[in-house]
Protein backbone atom coordinates (compact mmCIF):
# COMPACT_ATOMS: atom_id res chain seq x y z
CA UNK A 1 0.00 0.00 0.00
CA UNK A 2 2.70 2.24 1.14
CA UNK A 3 4.71 1.61 -2.47
CA UNK A 4 1.28 2.59 -4.14
CA UNK A 5 1.00 5.62 -2.35
CA UNK A 6 5.01 6.46 -3.24
CA UNK A 7 4.35 5.35 -6.81
CA UNK A 8 1.29 7.63 -6.58
CA UNK A 9 2.88 10.55 -5.67
CA UNK A 10 6.23 9.87 -8.22
CA UNK A 11 3.81 10.35 -10.85
CA UNK A 12 2.17 13.18 -9.65
CA UNK A 13 5.49 14.64 -9.24
CA UNK A 14 6.33 14.13 -12.67
CA UNK A 15 2.96 15.31 -14.16
CA UNK A 16 3.61 18.58 -12.31
CA UNK A 17 6.42 19.27 -13.76
CA UNK A 18 5.25 18.11 -17.63
CA UNK A 19 1.90 20.67 -16.31
CA UNK A 20 4.49 23.56 -15.62
CA UNK A 21 6.44 22.67 -18.65
CA UNK A 22 3.83 22.65 -21.31
CA UNK A 23 2.05 25.79 -19.12
CA UNK A 24 5.30 27.51 -19.80
CA UNK A 25 6.12 27.17 -23.98
CA UNK A 26 2.81 27.81 -24.82
CA UNK A 27 2.50 30.93 -22.52
CA UNK A 28 5.96 32.18 -23.35
CA UNK A 29 5.79 31.37 -27.16
CA UNK A 30 8.41 30.72 -29.40
CA UNK A 31 9.82 34.25 -30.06
CA UNK A 32 13.50 33.74 -29.89
CA UNK A 33 14.59 37.30 -28.08
CA UNK A 34 15.16 36.36 -24.08
CA UNK A 35 15.70 39.35 -22.19
CA UNK A 36 16.22 38.03 -18.15
CA UNK A 37 17.68 39.25 -15.19
CA UNK A 38 14.39 41.70 -15.04
CA UNK A 39 15.00 44.77 -12.86
CA UNK A 40 18.63 45.48 -15.01
CA UNK A 41 17.04 44.30 -17.85
CA UNK A 42 14.41 46.96 -18.00
CA UNK A 43 16.66 49.25 -17.12
CA UNK A 44 19.25 48.94 -19.89
CA UNK A 45 17.08 47.34 -22.41
CA UNK A 46 19.83 44.36 -22.65
CA UNK A 47 19.28 40.98 -22.51
CA UNK A 48 19.98 39.35 -19.34
CA UNK A 49 22.34 37.12 -21.12
CA UNK A 50 24.54 40.66 -21.73
CA UNK A 51 25.35 40.43 -18.54
CA UNK A 52 25.37 36.56 -17.37
CA UNK A 53 26.32 33.47 -18.74
CA UNK A 54 24.42 31.35 -16.51
CA UNK A 55 23.34 33.25 -13.91
CA UNK A 56 23.83 34.71 -11.62
CA UNK A 57 27.43 34.34 -13.24
CA UNK A 58 28.66 37.53 -14.82
CA UNK A 59 29.91 38.12 -18.21
CA UNK A 60 32.98 40.89 -18.45
CA UNK A 61 30.03 43.40 -19.50
CA UNK A 62 27.67 42.46 -16.27
CA UNK A 63 30.84 42.55 -13.66
CA UNK A 64 31.42 46.04 -14.78
CA UNK A 65 27.75 47.01 -14.92
CA UNK A 66 27.80 45.85 -11.36
CA UNK A 67 31.17 47.59 -10.33
CA UNK A 68 29.38 50.54 -11.90
CA UNK A 69 26.74 50.51 -8.88
CA UNK A 70 23.74 49.12 -11.11
CA UNK A 71 23.68 52.87 -12.25
CA UNK A 72 23.60 52.23 -16.57
CA UNK A 73 20.80 52.38 -18.39
CA UNK A 74 17.48 54.31 -17.32
CA UNK A 75 15.80 54.65 -14.46
CA UNK A 76 12.87 52.55 -14.25
CA UNK A 77 9.65 54.41 -12.52
CA UNK A 78 8.63 50.88 -10.73
CA UNK A 79 11.84 49.15 -9.60
CA UNK A 80 10.61 45.97 -9.30
CA UNK A 81 11.46 42.25 -10.33
CA UNK A 82 10.21 38.70 -8.73
CA UNK A 83 11.78 35.28 -8.82
CA UNK A 84 10.45 32.28 -7.87
CA UNK A 85 11.76 28.64 -7.48
CA UNK A 86 10.12 25.44 -7.84
CA UNK A 87 12.11 22.59 -7.27
CA UNK A 88 12.37 19.03 -6.08
CA UNK A 89 14.70 16.86 -4.45
CA UNK A 90 15.78 13.21 -3.92
CA UNK A 91 18.65 12.00 -1.21
CA UNK A 92 19.86 8.86 -2.05
CA UNK A 93 19.56 7.47 1.67
CA UNK A 94 16.28 9.20 3.97
CA UNK A 95 16.73 6.78 6.82
CA UNK A 96 18.51 7.28 9.73
CA UNK A 97 20.07 3.76 9.80
CA UNK A 98 19.95 3.57 13.88
CA UNK A 99 16.40 4.41 14.54
CA UNK A 100 14.73 3.52 10.89
CA UNK A 101 13.34 7.17 11.07
CA UNK A 102 12.76 9.62 8.13
CA UNK A 103 15.42 12.15 8.26
CA UNK A 104 13.55 14.62 5.81
CA UNK A 105 9.92 15.33 5.27
CA UNK A 106 9.60 16.39 2.02
CA UNK A 107 12.08 14.53 0.16
CA UNK A 108 11.19 13.24 -3.33
CA UNK A 109 8.55 16.02 -3.20
CA UNK A 110 7.71 18.92 -5.85
CA UNK A 111 8.27 22.16 -3.19
CA UNK A 112 7.42 26.06 -4.18
CA UNK A 113 10.93 26.43 -2.23
CA UNK A 114 11.07 30.38 -2.41
CA UNK A 115 10.20 33.60 -3.74
CA UNK A 116 11.95 36.53 -3.88
CA UNK A 117 11.49 40.46 -4.66
CA UNK A 118 13.92 42.99 -6.21
CA UNK A 119 14.47 46.68 -5.98
CA UNK A 120 16.43 48.97 -6.85
CA UNK A 121 18.38 49.51 -9.96
CA UNK A 122 19.48 53.12 -11.21
CA UNK A 123 19.00 55.34 -8.34
CA UNK A 124 20.94 58.09 -9.96
CA UNK A 125 23.72 58.31 -12.70
CA UNK A 126 26.16 57.72 -9.34
CA UNK A 127 24.14 55.61 -6.75
CA UNK A 128 22.41 52.39 -7.32
CA UNK A 129 21.61 49.36 -5.82
CA UNK A 130 20.51 45.56 -5.76
CA UNK A 131 18.18 44.56 -2.97
CA UNK A 132 15.94 41.47 -3.14
CA UNK A 133 13.96 40.32 -0.15
CA UNK A 134 13.55 36.45 -0.10
CA UNK A 135 10.01 34.33 1.18
CA UNK A 136 11.78 31.17 2.45
CA UNK A 137 9.01 28.89 1.94
CA UNK A 138 10.88 25.69 3.40
CA UNK A 139 12.10 27.24 6.27
CA UNK A 140 12.98 24.53 9.13
CA UNK A 141 14.98 23.85 12.36
CA UNK A 142 13.92 19.98 12.68
CA UNK A 143 13.56 18.84 8.82
CA UNK A 144 10.52 17.56 9.45
CA UNK A 145 8.10 20.48 9.56
CA UNK A 146 8.35 23.19 7.17
CA UNK A 147 7.26 26.80 7.66
CA UNK A 148 7.34 29.80 5.66
CA UNK A 149 9.64 33.18 6.20
CA UNK A 150 10.39 36.50 5.16
CA UNK A 151 13.69 38.37 5.13
CA UNK A 152 16.25 40.73 3.74
CA UNK A 153 18.56 38.87 1.76
CA UNK A 154 21.28 40.07 -0.71
CA UNK A 155 21.30 44.07 -0.52
CA UNK A 156 24.23 46.02 -2.04
CA UNK A 157 24.14 49.57 -2.19
CA UNK A 158 26.83 51.36 -4.01
CA UNK A 159 28.03 55.18 -4.78
CA UNK A 160 30.02 55.26 -7.74
CA UNK A 161 32.08 57.57 -9.51
CA UNK A 162 33.64 57.07 -13.41
CA UNK A 163 36.79 58.67 -13.73
CA UNK A 164 40.04 58.70 -16.37
CA UNK A 165 40.28 58.56 -19.75
CA UNK A 166 38.89 56.51 -22.67
CA UNK A 167 42.65 54.26 -22.79
CA UNK A 168 42.47 54.04 -18.74
CA UNK A 169 38.94 54.39 -17.63
CA UNK A 170 38.27 53.72 -13.61
CA UNK A 171 35.87 53.12 -11.10
CA UNK A 172 35.96 54.72 -7.74
CA UNK A 173 32.94 52.88 -6.02
CA UNK A 174 31.58 52.49 -2.11
CA UNK A 175 29.37 49.99 -1.05
CA UNK A 176 26.92 49.05 2.31
CA UNK A 177 25.91 45.43 2.17
CA UNK A 178 24.64 42.35 4.12
CA UNK A 179 26.82 39.71 3.48
CA UNK A 180 30.56 38.98 3.14
CA UNK A 181 31.27 38.60 -0.44
CA UNK A 182 28.10 39.87 -1.90
CA UNK A 183 29.65 42.91 -3.28
CA UNK A 184 32.17 40.77 -5.26
CA UNK A 185 31.97 39.99 -8.97
CA UNK A 186 33.97 37.70 -10.03
CA UNK A 187 31.95 34.53 -8.92
CA UNK A 188 34.47 32.98 -7.10
CA UNK A 189 34.23 34.82 -3.27
CA UNK A 190 31.22 32.45 -1.63
CA UNK A 191 28.23 34.83 -2.09
CA UNK A 192 27.74 34.28 -6.07
CA UNK A 193 29.66 31.30 -6.27
CA UNK A 194 28.91 27.47 -7.77
CA UNK A 195 26.54 25.71 -7.52
CA UNK A 196 24.23 29.04 -8.12
CA UNK A 197 21.45 26.60 -6.44
CA UNK A 198 21.55 24.04 -4.34
CA UNK A 199 18.92 21.66 -2.56
CA UNK A 200 17.34 23.23 0.86
CA UNK A 201 14.97 20.17 1.61
CA UNK A 202 17.25 17.34 2.49
CA UNK A 203 20.45 18.82 1.11
CA UNK A 204 23.37 18.20 2.89
CA UNK A 205 25.60 21.09 2.30
CA UNK A 206 29.43 21.02 1.65
CA UNK A 207 30.15 20.69 5.41
CA UNK A 208 30.93 23.55 7.66
CA UNK A 209 31.62 26.99 6.39
CA UNK A 210 34.84 29.37 6.74
CA UNK A 211 33.15 32.47 8.07
CA UNK A 212 33.57 34.08 4.57
CA UNK A 213 31.44 30.92 3.35
CA UNK A 214 28.87 31.36 6.35
CA UNK A 215 26.61 34.32 4.55
CA UNK A 216 26.55 35.54 7.82
CA UNK A 217 24.05 38.34 8.00
CA UNK A 218 26.15 41.82 8.75
CA UNK A 219 26.65 45.16 7.75
CA UNK A 220 29.32 45.41 5.06
CA UNK A 221 30.88 48.73 4.64
CA UNK A 222 33.46 49.03 1.73
CA UNK A 223 35.47 51.16 -0.63
CA UNK A 224 36.83 49.66 -3.87
CA UNK A 225 38.50 51.03 -7.08
CA UNK A 226 38.84 49.35 -10.42
CA UNK A 227 41.76 50.97 -11.66
CA UNK A 228 42.46 50.68 -15.40
CA UNK A 229 40.39 48.12 -16.35
CA UNK A 230 42.17 45.78 -14.62
CA UNK A 231 43.08 45.77 -11.32
CA UNK A 232 40.81 45.60 -8.73
CA UNK A 233 41.01 46.94 -4.73
CA UNK A 234 38.57 46.74 -1.64
CA UNK A 235 38.81 47.36 1.33
CA UNK A 236 35.53 46.57 3.76
CA UNK A 237 34.39 46.71 7.09
CA UNK A 238 32.20 44.18 8.75
CA UNK A 239 30.04 44.64 11.88
CA UNK A 240 26.72 43.63 13.39
CA UNK A 241 23.64 44.75 12.06
CA UNK A 242 22.38 47.00 14.59
CA UNK A 243 21.15 50.56 14.64
CA UNK A 244 21.04 52.56 11.57
CA UNK A 245 22.27 49.44 9.93
CA UNK A 246 19.50 46.86 11.43
CA UNK A 247 17.43 47.17 8.28
CA UNK A 248 20.18 45.16 6.98
CA UNK A 249 19.05 41.88 8.87
CA UNK A 250 15.69 42.85 8.80
CA UNK A 251 13.65 39.65 9.31
CA UNK A 252 16.59 37.42 10.19
CA UNK A 253 15.34 35.25 12.83
CA UNK A 254 17.38 35.47 16.40
CA UNK A 255 19.07 32.39 16.02
CA UNK A 256 21.30 33.22 12.63
CA UNK A 257 21.84 36.63 13.91
CA UNK A 258 25.57 36.92 13.60
CA UNK A 259 27.19 39.37 16.92
CA UNK A 260 30.38 40.72 15.66
CA UNK A 261 33.19 43.08 18.02
CA UNK A 262 33.50 46.00 16.60
CA UNK A 263 34.85 46.33 13.16
CA UNK A 264 36.72 43.59 11.00
CA UNK A 265 38.57 44.13 8.00
CA UNK A 266 38.33 42.68 4.43
CA UNK A 267 40.38 43.31 1.79
CA UNK A 268 40.07 41.90 -1.61
CA UNK A 269 42.61 42.51 -4.87
CA UNK A 270 42.22 41.13 -8.17
CA UNK A 271 43.88 41.45 -11.60
CA UNK A 272 42.38 40.94 -14.78
CA UNK A 273 43.61 40.57 -18.47
CA UNK A 274 42.66 39.08 -21.77
CA UNK A 275 40.50 40.27 -24.68
CA UNK A 276 36.87 40.69 -25.34
CA UNK A 277 36.98 36.47 -26.43
CA UNK A 278 38.56 35.28 -23.33
CA UNK A 279 40.25 36.67 -19.89
CA UNK A 280 41.40 35.87 -17.17
CA UNK A 281 41.18 37.05 -13.25
CA UNK A 282 43.35 36.05 -10.29
CA UNK A 283 42.57 37.52 -7.13
CA UNK A 284 42.95 37.46 -3.30
CA UNK A 285 41.16 37.84 -0.35
CA UNK A 286 41.65 38.36 3.32
CA UNK A 287 39.15 38.91 6.72
CA UNK A 288 39.72 38.63 10.21
CA UNK A 289 36.88 38.56 12.12
CA UNK A 290 35.79 38.62 15.75
CA UNK A 291 32.80 37.41 17.77
CA UNK A 292 31.37 38.87 20.28
CA UNK A 293 32.54 37.59 23.71
CA UNK A 294 30.14 35.23 25.18
CA UNK A 295 28.97 36.14 28.68
CA UNK A 296 31.61 35.97 31.52
CA UNK A 297 34.42 35.12 28.64
CA UNK A 298 36.66 37.80 28.03
CA UNK A 299 37.35 37.84 24.14
CA UNK A 300 34.79 36.11 21.16
CA UNK A 301 36.73 33.89 19.00
CA UNK A 302 38.70 34.88 15.94
CA UNK A 303 38.49 33.23 12.32
CA UNK A 304 41.19 34.49 10.25
CA UNK A 305 40.72 33.68 6.43
CA UNK A 306 42.86 33.89 3.63
CA UNK A 307 41.69 32.94 -0.31
CA UNK A 308 43.19 32.54 -3.45
CA UNK A 309 40.75 32.40 -6.49
CA UNK A 310 41.29 31.78 -10.54
CA UNK A 311 38.74 32.97 -13.49
CA UNK A 312 38.36 31.91 -17.00
CA UNK A 313 36.21 33.02 -19.39
CA UNK A 314 36.19 32.38 -23.23
CA UNK A 315 33.28 33.70 -25.90
CA UNK A 316 33.72 32.54 -29.11
CA UNK A 317 33.13 35.26 -32.42
CA UNK A 318 30.25 33.72 -33.40
CA UNK A 319 28.33 33.48 -30.04
CA UNK A 320 27.76 29.70 -30.16
CA UNK A 321 30.31 29.00 -27.32
CA UNK A 322 30.93 30.05 -23.71
CA UNK A 323 33.44 28.28 -21.31
CA UNK A 324 34.37 29.80 -17.76
CA UNK A 325 36.21 28.36 -15.03
CA UNK A 326 36.43 29.21 -11.66
CA UNK A 327 38.63 28.22 -8.93
CA UNK A 328 39.11 28.78 -5.26
CA UNK A 329 40.52 28.12 -1.83
CA UNK A 330 39.93 29.52 1.64
CA UNK A 331 42.03 28.74 4.58
CA UNK A 332 40.59 30.00 7.97
CA UNK A 333 42.55 29.44 10.81
CA UNK A 334 40.29 30.28 14.06
CA UNK A 335 41.04 31.49 17.48
CA UNK A 336 39.10 29.81 20.21
CA UNK A 337 39.70 32.59 22.45
CA UNK A 338 35.84 31.21 23.99
CA UNK A 339 35.24 28.35 22.40
CA UNK A 340 38.53 26.54 24.13
CA UNK A 341 37.68 28.00 27.47
CA UNK A 342 34.28 27.12 27.19
CA UNK A 343 34.74 23.67 26.14
CA UNK A 344 33.75 24.31 22.88
CA UNK A 345 36.71 23.25 21.16
CA UNK A 346 39.58 20.47 21.96
CA UNK A 347 41.89 23.16 21.27
CA UNK A 348 42.54 26.76 21.38
CA UNK A 349 42.90 27.32 17.74
CA UNK A 350 42.39 24.69 14.34
CA UNK A 351 42.56 24.90 10.79
CA UNK A 352 39.99 24.18 8.09
CA UNK A 353 40.34 24.90 4.46
CA UNK A 354 37.83 25.07 1.48
CA UNK A 355 38.07 24.64 -1.77
CA UNK A 356 36.08 24.58 -4.95
CA UNK A 357 36.02 24.44 -8.66
CA UNK A 358 34.10 24.35 -11.58
CA UNK A 359 34.04 24.16 -15.12
CA UNK A 360 30.99 25.05 -17.08
CA UNK A 361 29.92 25.28 -21.01
CA UNK A 362 27.16 26.83 -22.47
CA UNK A 363 25.92 26.30 -25.97
CA UNK A 364 23.82 29.24 -27.77
CA UNK A 365 22.99 30.49 -24.21
CA UNK A 366 20.65 27.99 -23.71
CA UNK A 367 22.17 24.65 -22.84
CA UNK A 368 24.92 24.18 -20.36
CA UNK A 369 26.85 21.60 -18.38
CA UNK A 370 29.08 22.01 -15.10
CA UNK A 371 31.29 20.28 -13.71
CA UNK A 372 32.37 20.87 -10.44
CA UNK A 373 34.09 19.25 -7.19
CA UNK A 374 34.32 20.91 -3.83
CA UNK A 375 36.91 19.67 -0.98
CA UNK A 376 36.64 20.45 3.01
CA UNK A 377 39.27 19.50 4.85
CA UNK A 378 39.94 20.51 8.81
CA UNK A 379 41.46 19.59 12.22
CA UNK A 380 39.94 17.18 14.20
CA UNK A 381 37.99 18.80 17.29
CA UNK A 382 35.50 16.58 18.78
CA UNK A 383 33.83 18.92 20.78
CA UNK A 384 32.88 20.92 17.30
CA UNK A 385 31.91 18.22 14.96
CA UNK A 386 29.85 15.51 15.98
CA UNK A 387 31.67 13.17 13.92
CA UNK A 388 33.29 9.83 14.26
CA UNK A 389 37.24 11.15 14.27
CA UNK A 390 36.36 14.71 15.02
CA UNK A 391 37.27 15.75 11.25
CA UNK A 392 34.76 18.15 9.46
CA UNK A 393 36.32 16.45 6.27
CA UNK A 394 33.83 16.91 3.67
CA UNK A 395 34.12 16.57 -0.65
CA UNK A 396 32.67 15.50 -3.42
CA UNK A 397 31.61 16.38 -6.85
CA UNK A 398 28.58 18.44 -8.73
CA UNK A 399 27.43 17.84 -12.29
CA UNK A 400 24.60 20.30 -13.23
CA UNK A 401 22.53 20.05 -16.54
CA UNK A 402 20.88 23.72 -17.32
CA UNK A 403 18.22 24.44 -20.13
CA UNK A 404 17.39 28.34 -20.25
CA UNK A 405 15.17 28.53 -23.08
CA UNK A 406 14.48 31.85 -24.88
CA UNK A 407 10.91 32.43 -24.99
CA UNK A 408 9.30 35.87 -24.61
CA UNK A 409 6.19 36.13 -22.70
CA UNK A 410 3.78 38.39 -24.44
CA UNK A 411 3.10 40.65 -21.78
CA UNK A 412 6.42 41.12 -19.72
CA UNK A 413 9.40 40.49 -22.49
CA UNK A 414 11.83 40.34 -19.50
CA UNK A 415 10.00 37.15 -17.59
CA UNK A 416 12.30 34.15 -18.04
CA UNK A 417 13.36 30.65 -16.73
CA UNK A 418 15.89 28.26 -16.41
CA UNK A 419 15.83 24.57 -15.73
CA UNK A 420 18.41 22.54 -13.88
CA UNK A 421 19.29 19.36 -13.50
CA UNK A 422 21.97 19.03 -10.73
CA UNK A 423 24.07 15.66 -9.07
CA UNK A 424 25.60 15.99 -5.84
CA UNK A 425 27.98 12.99 -5.27
CA UNK A 426 30.21 12.61 -2.13
CA UNK A 427 33.15 11.12 -1.44
CA UNK A 428 33.96 12.15 2.21
CA UNK A 429 31.17 13.16 4.55
CA UNK A 430 31.72 14.76 8.22
CA UNK A 431 35.40 12.89 8.31
CA UNK A 432 34.63 9.94 6.83
CA UNK A 433 33.78 7.91 3.36
CA UNK A 434 31.83 5.60 6.05
CA UNK A 435 29.89 5.41 8.83
CA UNK A 436 30.41 8.93 9.40
CA UNK A 437 28.06 9.75 12.55
CA UNK A 438 28.41 5.93 14.03
CA UNK A 439 24.56 5.09 12.48
CA UNK A 440 26.35 3.21 9.80
CA UNK A 441 25.33 6.55 7.44
CA UNK A 442 28.14 6.43 4.68
CA UNK A 443 29.05 9.46 2.87
CA UNK A 444 27.38 8.29 -0.36
CA UNK A 445 23.68 7.95 1.42
CA UNK A 446 24.15 11.95 0.44
CA UNK A 447 24.04 11.89 -2.87
CA UNK A 448 21.53 14.30 -4.23
CA UNK A 449 19.25 14.48 -7.26
CA UNK A 450 18.15 17.81 -7.49
CA UNK A 451 15.69 19.28 -10.10
CA UNK A 452 14.61 23.02 -9.98
CA UNK A 453 13.19 25.51 -12.35
CA UNK A 454 14.06 29.36 -11.72
CA UNK A 455 11.55 31.88 -12.80
CA UNK A 456 12.46 35.39 -12.81
CA UNK A 457 9.97 38.15 -14.27
CA UNK B 1 26.72 27.64 10.61
CA UNK B 2 28.74 26.55 13.03
CA UNK B 3 30.19 29.59 14.03
CA UNK B 4 28.85 31.12 17.56
CA UNK B 5 26.24 33.04 17.13
CA UNK B 6 24.98 35.49 19.75
CA UNK B 7 21.80 36.94 20.55
CA UNK B 8 21.74 40.15 20.67
CA UNK B 9 19.66 41.94 23.37
CA UNK B 10 16.43 42.59 21.51
CA UNK B 11 14.93 45.61 20.46
CA UNK B 12 11.38 45.12 20.47
CA UNK B 13 10.17 42.74 16.90
CA UNK B 14 7.37 46.30 16.41
CA UNK B 15 10.42 48.74 16.86
CA UNK B 16 12.24 46.60 14.30
CA UNK B 17 9.98 46.12 12.10
CA UNK B 18 8.80 49.89 11.79
CA UNK B 19 11.96 50.79 11.43
CA UNK B 20 13.62 48.67 8.72
CA UNK B 21 10.30 48.78 6.91
CA UNK B 22 10.91 52.98 7.04
CA UNK B 23 14.65 51.89 5.29
CA UNK B 24 13.01 49.48 2.88
CA UNK B 25 10.60 51.96 1.91
CA UNK B 26 12.96 54.77 1.45
CA UNK B 27 14.88 52.64 -0.88
CA UNK B 28 12.27 51.78 -3.18
CA UNK B 29 10.84 55.02 -2.92
CA UNK B 30 14.45 56.96 -3.43
CA UNK B 31 14.27 56.70 -7.04
CA UNK B 32 10.69 57.71 -7.45
CA UNK B 33 11.68 61.39 -5.32
CA UNK B 34 15.47 61.91 -6.33
CA UNK B 35 15.28 63.78 -9.50
CA UNK B 36 17.58 62.80 -11.99
CA UNK B 37 17.72 64.49 -15.21
CA UNK B 38 16.37 62.04 -18.16
CA UNK B 39 18.97 60.62 -18.82
CA UNK B 40 18.52 59.94 -22.79
CA UNK B 41 22.33 59.00 -23.40
CA UNK B 42 24.30 56.54 -21.21
CA UNK B 43 26.64 57.44 -18.59
CA UNK B 44 29.33 54.80 -19.34
CA UNK B 45 32.59 55.88 -20.48
CA UNK B 46 33.21 54.81 -23.77
CA UNK B 47 36.89 52.91 -22.86
CA UNK B 48 35.86 51.04 -19.86
CA UNK B 49 32.94 48.77 -22.40
CA UNK B 50 35.69 48.56 -24.85
CA UNK B 51 33.71 50.61 -27.45
CA UNK B 52 35.05 51.53 -30.87
CA UNK B 53 33.20 53.14 -34.03
CA UNK B 54 33.92 49.82 -35.82
CA UNK B 55 31.69 46.84 -35.91
CA UNK B 56 32.84 43.55 -34.34
CA UNK B 57 32.42 40.22 -35.60
CA UNK B 58 29.38 41.25 -37.56
CA UNK B 59 27.94 43.24 -34.45
CA UNK B 60 27.08 46.84 -34.46
CA UNK B 61 25.12 48.90 -32.63
CA UNK B 62 22.29 49.43 -35.54
CA UNK B 63 21.36 46.36 -34.27
CA UNK B 64 21.62 46.40 -30.65
CA UNK B 65 18.71 46.80 -27.64
CA UNK B 66 20.32 49.86 -26.16
CA UNK B 67 20.81 51.73 -29.20
CA UNK B 68 18.60 54.57 -30.49
CA UNK B 69 18.90 55.63 -33.77
CA UNK B 70 19.44 59.74 -34.49
CA UNK B 71 15.82 61.77 -34.92
CA UNK B 72 17.07 62.29 -38.81
CA UNK B 73 18.76 59.77 -40.81
CA UNK B 74 21.34 62.80 -41.70
CA UNK B 75 22.37 63.24 -38.28
CA UNK B 76 25.30 60.55 -38.66
CA UNK B 77 25.58 59.06 -35.15
CA UNK B 78 22.90 58.07 -32.52
CA UNK B 79 22.90 57.56 -28.77
CA UNK B 80 23.02 54.69 -26.71
CA UNK B 81 21.18 54.19 -23.53
CA UNK B 82 24.33 52.43 -21.72
CA UNK B 83 27.20 54.43 -23.42
CA UNK B 84 27.96 58.58 -22.70
CA UNK B 85 28.33 60.52 -26.09
CA UNK B 86 26.88 60.25 -29.69
CA UNK B 87 27.33 56.15 -30.59
CA UNK B 88 28.24 55.31 -34.60
CA UNK B 89 25.28 52.91 -35.69
CA UNK B 90 28.44 50.85 -37.16
CA UNK B 91 30.42 51.21 -33.48
CA UNK B 92 29.85 48.30 -31.26
CA UNK B 93 31.23 48.03 -27.26
CA UNK B 94 31.24 44.85 -24.87
CA UNK B 95 27.49 45.36 -23.77
CA UNK B 96 26.30 44.25 -26.90
CA UNK B 97 23.12 42.65 -27.12
CA UNK B 98 20.73 41.55 -30.18
CA UNK B 99 17.49 43.70 -30.11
Amino acid sequence: MNNIYTFLKRVAAIAWLIILAVWLIVLFGYISNANANPLFARQTSLKCSSCHTIYPELTPFGRKFKLGGYTLGEREKIPLAFMAIVSRNSISDNTDKSSGDKLFAKNRELVAEAASLFTGGKFTDYAGGFVQWTYNNISTTDNQRYVGHGALDNTDLRLVKMTGSEEKPTFFGLTLHNNPTVQDVWNTTPAWSFPYYSPTIAGPGRGVPTFLESGARVAGIGAYTYLFDSLYLEAASYQTAKGALSALRWGTPDAQRVTLSGSNPYLRATYTFGSDHQNFTVGASAARVTMAAPDATPQGDRFTDLGFDATYQFFSKDDHHIITAMASTIHEKADWRAGFLNGNNDNPSSNLRSTRAKLSYLYDRTYGITGAVFKLTGDADFARFATNNGKPDTSGYIVELNYWPHYVFNWDPQANVRFGLQYTGYTKFNGSKTNYDATLRDAKDNNTLYLYAWFMF
Amino acid sequence: MNHEKNQEKKTSRRIMLRRSGAVLGAVILTPLIVHAPPAKAGSANKGMLHYQDSPKDGKMCADCAAYTPPPSPEAGTGTCKIVAGPVNPQGWCMAYSHR
